[in-house]
């Protein structure tokens, strides 16, 4: 899973990025097309939980929209990713395409490790939302059911939450929002 | 878990009784219990001990001091912690015996990732350095081939100041004039037998 750019070949770019078809799930890091992410079903539950909270969320606050997995956000010629999910707020001058976003940032990015992504989303990643100017990132972790709030000061992020288990993710900036954490670690819906 | 239990029950215990157990019983101290030590290996010592010789030559002519990984430190008012590595730059803040109550100015630890190492030193240590007053920490996963080091702000709280995966760390952010050769750090890691 090391990110190296094909011998000889010229390296890989955003157009060849976004040319990809559906379904291939691979990341341009540093000018390479990795599949940083292989998802198992905890990991789609997850990114499911966070969604639906966000976008009642964004619905009732009149932010939005909230995008999974899918899309693309450029970060430079040869750096592109699919964040596992994004939240756009109100007034928010991001220049989104239906390829991808081009220029500006999310105001929320979340990022839901696996084993292969942990490395990418904790360093990789990191840097390439503290390049573009990402205020929030939150990083979760499955196996660990851990929650890492991120915030955005001076160019660098800062750690202004960090929680385990079961505890109630309310973060500042989100007046209203509460995520019990227990509902991301088990595939269990419950009323 | 813990090898102070009577019964089964585990038995609460101060900081002060912490600090005064012999050496050579392990465990950190959560909140009044003796809590075992995370499972190390060569894998883990012998990137501690790289890192003891880099941070060593680094603090030496600079008047500091570099120690690692069984001394007890006084994190909170229930919390004992050994990190694998501390360095001081100024030697006369740290007692020579027993319990440390001096914040070091780096602390590294050295992890896997495994839920319970992730849990330890991302979330507990992380949160009990900080209010410790620990001015930089690192966390070094020889697994993930990640460096990466947070520095305490003003508000209490650690900043992510930098992290690596390859190449040369030519400035480390809280240590002025150190350099990391991280692709070294890796090549030592890879002279070992991979895993059966």
């Amino acid at each position: 899973m090391q990110p190296v750019p094909s011998s000889g070949a010229s390296a890989a770019t955003w157009a060849d990025f976004i040319c990809l078809p559906e379904g291939d799930s691979r990341e341009l890091i540093d000018g390479a097309l990795i599949e940083v992410d292989v998802p198992t079903e905890l990991h789609e539950h997850i990114v499911t939980a966070l969604a639906a909270h966000l976008y009642f969320w964004a619905k009732a606050h009149g932010a939005g929209p909230v995008l999974a997995s899918g899309y693309r956000v450029k970060v430079s010629e040869t750096r592109g990713v699919m964040p596992d999910l994004q939240l756009y707020r109100r007034g928010n001058t991001a220049r989104r395409t239906p390829e991808g976003l081009v220029g500006g940032h999310p105001d929320l990015v979340v990022e839901v490790v696996s084993p292969t992504s942990r490395r990418y989303d904790r360093v990789t990643k990191l840097e390439y939302y503290t390049a573009i100017g990402v205020p929030e990132y939150w990083i979760v972790d499955p196996e660990a059911r851990t929650l890492e709030r991120l915030s955005l000061r001076d160019g660098a992020y800062t750690i202004v939450q960090s929680l385990a288990e079961d505890a109630v993710f309310a973060p500042a900036g989100f007046d209203g929002l509460a995520i019990p954490l227990a509902e991301l670690w088990s595939l269990e819906v419950e009323e | 878990m813990t090898s102070l239990s009577r019964g089964g029950v585990p038995q609460r215990i101060t900081l002060e009784q912490w600090g005064a157990l012999p050496e050579d019983e392990g465990g950190e101290l959560v909140d009044g219990r003796l809590v075992e030590d995370e499972d190390v290996g060569i894998l883990h010592d012998v990137v501690v001990a790289w890192l003891i010789r880099v941070l060593g030559a680094w603090a030496a002519p600079r008047g500091g001091i570099v120690g690692g990984s069984d001394t007890r430190f006084a994190v909170a008012a229930q919390r004992g912690r050994k990190p694998d590595l501390f360095v001081y730059l100024d030697p006369a803040r740290a007692p020579a015996h027993g319990l440390v109550r001096a914040p070091p100015d780096v602390v590294v630890e050295v992890v896997s990732p495994t839920p319970r190492d992730i849990r330890r030193d991302r979330i507990e240590k992380l949160a009990e350095y900080a209010v410790f007053g620990v001015r930089c920490y690192w966390i070094v996963d020889p697994e993930l081939r990640t460096l990466e080091i947070y520095e305490l702000q003003p508000d209490g709280r650690y900043a992510h100041a930098a992290g690596v995966t390859s190449g040369v760390l030519a400035r480390v952010p809280g240590c002025e004039g150190l350099t990391v050769d991280v692709d070294a750090l890796w090549a030592e890691v890879e002279r070992l037998a991979p895993r059966a």
